[in-house]
């Protein structure tokens, strides 16, 4: 027995707005929520431009333990469910899933415990730091929160994280073992992955141009985005129907992409499968295309060969930045309350390198079906497909 | 779905570490020789571990269609510390090749490249849940006609590093030793050409107390085996757990021997299909009560 | 111990290249491409790392990269003249 799947509920918290509404009126109007980090130093490195959460809701009438030694990501995913499940309009989560996506998860407190450990002697570090560390924290945390007691699971692909998760939700509510699926993910910024990606020198200067010419690099953000399925007839007006899910292995190098965008178009090969559509049928893009040299070419090329029809493409990674474990997930979220609202988002002026039709500001336009593909290091790429709904 | 090949390195040596001002028991499995010094050099402990157990699991079968399915507890630790080490001494000493080998999911791309396998993939983190996660998504994948099979396995390192936090967090009353290993099996369709040399026969995930897990067995996989095989039962919770499994569905209970091993679940699931018993129960459950449980029963 | 026989030491050891005897790293080496000892773009960002950490010295610029990442020779001539000036 196989259910249509739909997205009921959305909840974001993101450097454009700790809501979804503010975020998605920031998209629309192309505001570029970037700036010079200020969460941490960085000494040694200039305060690079990053995406970077303002204060978020700290919702009353959460469990304490859902909270206790909780970390930055973890309150910021509390706080996106809670918007999600209440924009669901939904006062049972009993039976619900709870799957994420996770990449630095609460490393930002655990550096605070490490560099005392290491310095003073772990009895010397505070213990409560640790307590969001682990990958699955936040998982746990969310259902805790908002009591669902169904399957759970943590995927930890770095930037298609968020993107399996939506996939794997999409299976659990489709086989029926489920009803309501709590889907998505949250990345809070730490030193070790700003550290990290500045020293593999693929940062922008001044902020991140997906697919342009000249583009320089990444924008490091962060962001939590939680999105509620459900099968299809149980709600009101749900945002889209998300119809397939596709994941592949480049297999080519630890960071670099294969030039030709294969482990790309195989992931959207099999997304469009698992959704039994033709790729004509697509009308919207909302590309990985984080503004690095490497990626970007590949991911361009690969779109061109499977959609040659040539839709709209963006990248909103220009206006939120690259969210790491949340990008799969709040990219998904853009391109349903782009498939309900009727409006592509633009990603500003870009001088585009090869032959796609890049949206730079927003079109008002409806399209049919959209797709949110998420190519993460050592080539873990993920593809899905989504519909507007009836 | 069937498995047609299995692999495992588990820890042996049983060793005491000296940890910051701690003792510490430590299983450590011997380094495996799969793969030369050159091509090694990139590869975190981990990696190497679940390359051992995946080559072992794949044997010489094509990897044409297949996927790969990771579960590991805490990732590559020694990586993770060495790049902190970098960080903690300025922000730009932090290095590149360490940064990159402490993304979670570095261990599940290597062996993608290594043994060219490009179907779906993915890495799955839930402490004790880190390996079953992965072959709940795995099943489904093939279940789906996704994939015509799938590499499915667990990987974790111990390291003093990862002891010490260990006792100071969480497990700090759990006097047991940690251990590391990795093991793997070889999922694939029903129909596929390889022998089968078990079957796994329905899997159940979801939450709840040890009384909610054994309804859902009994519920979903019918209740009656020979053998309930789980991990490592150190704690006072899991030891509690397991007897609680096997008087309710009346059947002997063991653990694997392997310490605390975070994704240890891959050695249970080598354990079960290695075991004479024909119907084996596995089943994990973490201490949010999260659980999941399959059964694995031979031809 | 000279500086070619340091850097050849911190190489090694950093960058993980226990295979490779010492007679194999000479001034000649070149150390990217197929050539050589066949490093890649990964080691080409460590050793900036290494050079700031162990050596103290900072590559300034892309053409002095390449200049100084084109042989083993080339690169400890480039650590002992930035050694200098530093």
């Amino acid at each position: 027995m196989s259910h249509d799947v739909v997205v009921t509920g959305i909840g974001l918290v993101t450097a454009l707005g700790a809501d979804r509404e503010t975020t998605w009126a920031s998209i629309l109007a192309g505001r570029r929520g970037f700036a010079p980090l200020r969460l941490f130093d960085l000494p040694g490195r200039e305060a690079p431009v990053v995406a970077e959460v303002g204060s978020f809701p700290r919702k009353k009438g959460v469990p304490k333990r859902a909270l206790r030694a909780s970390s930055r990501t973890d309150r910021m995913t509390i706080a996106a469910a809670l918007e999600a499940v209440a924009d669901a309009g939904l006062s049972s989560l009993a039976g619900a899933a709870c799957v994420l996506g996770a990449s630095s998860a609460g490393m930002l407190e655990g550096e605070e415990y490490f560099r005392h450990a290491f310095e003073e002697g772990h009895d010397h570090a505070r213990r409560e730091l640790l307590g969001g560390i682990e990958a699955a924290s936040t998982a746990s945390r969310v259902a805790l929160a908002l009591g669902a007691t169904g399957p759970r699971a943590t995927f930890t692909t770095a930037c298609s994280s968020s993107a399996h998760a939506l996939g794997h939700a999409l299976d659990l509510v489709r086989s029926g073992e489920v009803e309501v699926a709590l889907a998505g993910g949250g990345d809070g910024l730490c030193r070790l992955a700003a550290a990290g990606f500045l020293a593999l020198e693929n940062v922008s200067r001044a902020g991140c141009r997906p697919f342009d010419k000249d583009r320089d690099g990444m924008t490091l953000g962060e962001a939590a985005a939680v999105l509620v399925l459900e099968r299809a007839g149980r709600a009101r007006r749900p945002y889209a129907r998300l119809l397939g899910y596709g994941s592949a292995c480049e297999a080519f190098h630890a960071t670099a992409t294969d030039p030709t965008g294969r482990g790309a178009e195989d992931a959207i090969r099999a997304a469009l499968t698992d959704a039994a559509l033709d790729s004509r049928a697509v009308g919207y893009v909302n590309a990985h295309a984080p503004g690095t040299r490497d990626n970007d070419g590949a991911e361009s090329a690969a779109l061109a060969r499977v959609f040659a029809h040539g839709p709209a493409v963006s990248s909103t990674k220009a206006l939120h930045g690259h969210t790491l474990g949340a990008a799969g997930a709040l990219e998904a979220a853009v391109t349903c309350l782009a498939l309900r609202e009727g409006w592509l988002p633009g990603q500003g002026k870009t001088h585009a390198e090869g032959a796609i039709d890049v949206v730079e500001a927003a079109r008002d336009k409806r399209v049919e079906h959209a797709v949110s593909l998420s190519l993460a290091f050592g080539g873990n790429d993920v593809a899905l497909v989504f519909g507007a709904a009836p | 779905m069937i498995v047609t090949g299995v692999g495992a390195v588990a820890p042996t040596a049983l060793e005491e570490v000296r940890a910051d001002g701690r003792m510490l028991a430590v299983k450590r499995a011997a380094t495996p020789a799969t793969i030369g010094a050159r091509e090694a050099r990139r590869l975190t402990r981990p990696s190497l571990l679940a390359l051992a157990a995946c080559k072992e699991a794949l044997g010489d079968a094509p990897s044409e269609g297949l996927g790969i399915a990771l579960g590991s507890g805490f990732g590559a630790c020694e990586a993770t510390r060495l790049a902190l080490e970098g960080l903690f001494e300025r922000a730009d000493l932090v290095s590149p090749s360490h940064f990159v080998a402490s993304v979670r999911h570095e261990a599940a791309s290597s062996i993608a490249r290594m043994l060219s396998l490009r179907g779906p993939a993915v890495a799955a983190s839930a402490r004790r849940l880190s390996f079953e996660q992965a072959l709940g998504w795995a099943l489904r994948q093939i279940g789906r006609g996704r994939a015509r099979g799938m590499l499915v396995a667990g990987t974790d390192e111990v390291t003093p590093l990862l002891a010490r936090s260990l006792a100071r967090s969480r497990l700090r009353r759990e006097p047991i030793a940690f251990g590391e290993g990795a093991g793997a099996l070889l999922l694939e369709s029903e129909g596929a050409s390889r022998p089968a040399l078990a079957r796994i026969e329905g899997f159940l995930e979801g939450a709840g107390s040890i009384d909610d897990l054994i309804a859902a067995v009994r519920r979903r996989l019918g209740g009656r085996f020979d053998l309930i095989l789980t991990d490592e039962e150190g704690s006072d919770r899991r030891r509690a757990d397991a007897l609680r499994m096997g008087e309710e569905l009346a059947c002997p209970t063991r653990a694997t021997d392997s310490g605390y091993v975070a994704s240890g679940g891959s050695l249970v699931a080598v354990a079960a299909v290695r075991a004479p018993e024909k119907r084996v129960l596995c089943y994990a459950r973490e201490v949010d009560g999260a659980f999941a449980a399959y059964s694995v029963t031979k031809p | 111990m000279d500086l070619a026989d340091e850097v050849r030491a911190v190489l090694v050891e950093e960058l993980r290249l226990e295979d490779l005897r010492p007679a194999e790293i000479t001034a000649e080496t070149r150390l990217f491409g197929p050539e050589g000892i066949g490093l890649d773009s990964i080691d080409a960002l460590e050793l900036v790392v290494i050079l700031k950490r162990r050596f103290k010295v900072d590559i300034p610029d892309r053409a002095a990269g390449e200049r100084a990442f084109s042989s083993f020779g080339a690169l400890v001539e480039f650590v002992r003249g930035a050694r200098k000036t530093g």
